[in-house]
């Protein structure tokens, strides 16, 4: 096992929902994360999927820094982000990238993609010199699959994949450790999505890069990733090694979640059994008392409202957090 | 393609041809008035302040292009004086407006919390007052020069576009692509500067050129009420007052020329805002906020 990069530490994002106001104090709090503890190894690409509201692009989102944890810790080669200062936080920022879910709303559609992945380069002052510095665009326009010639061209007239691509060149313009993919192929044609996934992986090799991979989608995060963790809630209900979790799922939620994908062959499909879930995800602002997945587990007893379960750890690579697993 | 969709398509040619034509009058209206404003004294016939007893309330005529006021002044060279009072007052009025509006709008909508709360609190206070009693108060503080009156129209206007402005941030803060580049390690100085600033420049652009026809316009008002540039020098406003109140039905070409000249350019002035703003985002097909 590698040595880990990402430490998260029981991470709590608690977002208060009544609007700012000077004579009323704020009642409800929506808990987007309570409590999520993972660490990320190095090189390794970790999936992350829940279901919408699940807390997953808030994580991302704790992890990169732009939001601060009410609670807990993120820290990244050992040096906890929450407690920088913003000019040692922007140093770090040389070593974490993101691309994100939509590529029509992440470029700024008055630059023009020269412009868009010179921006990091710039704004750390890595190359001064403008012909070099287009010469290293162009060059990372190659390396993502596109022409380099689009330098002068604006967002617009290029298509989801190649925005995308764009993206993902940004991110990779100030040679990163570690990128945070926020559902970078969720809005893309299925086509497309498998060449996003090819390039990836490919640029995970070529620069040594670590991904903390969030879809919602099973199927494509088996391709990718190493590991992967499940989320409900605000919560890490399972995480494992793809392989054990796609054979072996132990958690009722993701046994449910891998009983959704469907098989590419028909027999098979037809056979298929699906573990259908009653109800529809609680609230957030008001999650259930004791095990948050309760309400709709086809196993919960009364032990379940009463007591929060943890991750446990049931083989070397597999952690749960169920009561009823042991 | 049906006879329907041909229709359709022949209708939408058929306007953008108006538009463009349309377009084209108001900055060719423009054009006149800005030459007006600089050189009035080669385009004008008259003196503008000479009074001539023999010529009083003369109609239109080819010595008087639009005839004669209560001096026996003549109005076209008045109204063409008066173009540079009126111009300047826009002007002046909208750029102080939409800076100071501008700068406290990205403000107050970037940084949020209570630094927004306030200003929009104060926002909210000045648009309670109504804009008529501030600028009575600014006009009788400051006397009665142009760039007083000035002053007076873009302290009533600065609140909206603070408004607008802050609006305008707040939805484009939200954007993704604000998310990258913070991420990226941007400074908070150089998110505003170069990456919220021209997404709501278009929007600003359109919004303000349709204020300067409100400038316009509020200066008649206050020459309405007497509050307007001192005579014998005249603003297009003072003269439609001096013209209305007295002379409306025995020699009406005394208001109209001037409330010709008014209107010409408020609509001049909304048209080019339009196309503005629709010219901007046609660059980069942005539809979402116009």
């Amino acid at each position: 096992m590698s040595k880990s990069l990402i430490q998260i530490n029981n991470v709590k994002m608690h977002y208060k929902s009544s609007g700012l106001s000077l004579f009323r104090k704020s009642q409800q709090t929506v808990k987007a994360l309570d409590g999520v503890t993972l660490s990320i190894n190095e090189k390794e690409t970790l999936g992350l999927v829940g279901e919408s509201g699940s807390g997953k692009t808030t994580l991302g989102r704790c992890v990169l820094n732009l939001i601060k944890p009410t609670e807990g810790y993120v820290s990244f080669n050992g040096l906890i982000l929450n407690e920088l200062n913003s000019k040692q936080m922007r140093s770090i920022r040389k070593q974490i990238q993101i691309v994100f879910q939509d590529p029509y709303a992440s470029l700024n559609p008055r630059m023009t993609c020269g412009d868009i992945i010179a921006e990091p380069i710039i704004i750390h002052g890595l190359i001064p010199n403008k012909t070099e510095r287009e010469h290293k665009i162009k060059s990372l326009l190659e390396t993502v699959g596109l022409n380099p010639n689009i330098i002068n061209r604006y967002p617009n007239e290029f298509s989801g994949g190649q925005r995308q691509r764009i993206a993902i060149a940004r991110a990779l313009a100030i040679n990163p450790k570690f990128i945070v993919l926020d559902e970078p192929i969720s809005s893309l044609d299925v086509s497309i999505q498998a060449q996003i996934i090819n390039l990836l992986k490919k640029l995970q090799r070529q620069f040594n890069l670590t991904y903390l991979f969030i879809a919602h989608d099973l199927s494509v995060v088996s391709n990718i990733s190493n590991r992967v963790a499940v989320m409900y809630l605000g919560h890490i209900v399972e995480i494992a090694d793809t392989a054990d979790l796609y054979k072996n799922p132990k958690h009722p939620y993701t046994k449910a979640l891998i009983s959704a994908i469907p098989i590419p062959d028909p027999t098979l499909e037809s056979q298929r059994k699906r573990l259908i879930l009653k109800g529809e995800v609680p609230s957030p602002i008001n999650p259930p008392s004791g095990c948050v997945f309760r309400t709709r587990c086809p196993i919960a007893d009364e032990k379940c409202s009463t007591t929060n379960p943890t991750l446990k750890k049931i083989s070397e690579t597999q952690h749960v957090s169920c009561l009823k697993i042991s | 393609m049906g006879i329907k969709d041909m229709q359709n398509t022949f209708l939408e040619t058929l306007k953008s041809y108006i538009w463009t034509i349309t377009v084209f009058i108001a900055m060719l209206s423009f054009f006149i008035l800005v030459l007006f404003a600089l050189f009035p004294t080669v385009i004008s016939t008259h003196d503008p302040i000479a009074q001539d007893a023999n010529s009083i309330l003369l109609a239109p005529s080819s010595t008087h292009l639009m005839g004669t006021d209560w001096a026996g002044r003549d109005i076209f060279s008045r109204v063409v004086h008066g173009s540079r009072i009126s111009l300047y007052i826009g002007i002046i009025s909208i750029m102080l407006a939409s800076i100071i509006g501008c700068i406290t709008g990205i403000f107050s909508g970037y940084m949020g919390g209570y630094t927004d709360l306030i200003v929009q609190r104060v926002v909210d206070t000045l648009l309670g007052i109504p804009s008529i009693v501030m600028a009575l108060v600014i006009i009788v503080s400051f006397g009665s020069s142009a760039t007083a009156i000035a002053i007076a129209i873009s302290v009533a206007m600065t609140p909206q576009i603070v408004r607008l402005s802050r609006a305008t941030t707040l939805s484009i803060k939200t954007d993704p692509y604000i998310d990258a580049v913070e991420s990226i390690g941007a400074t908070e100085g150089r998110i505003v500067f170069n990456h919220i600033m021209p997404n709501i420049t278009p929007v600003m652009l359109s919004q303000i050129t349709g204020y300067f026809g409100m400038a316009i316009v509020a200066e008649t008002t206050l020459s309405f009420l007497g509050l307007g540039v001192a005579p014998p020098y005249s603003s297009w406003g003072r003269m439609i007052q001096e013209g209305s109140t007295q002379y409306m039905e025995t020699a009406p070409w005394t208001t109209l020329f001037p409330g010709f000249a008014m209107s010409i350019t408020v609509v001049c002035s909304a048209i080019l805002g339009d196309s503005i703003g629709h010219l901007l985002n046609r660059k980069h097909r942005i539809s979402k906020l116009l």
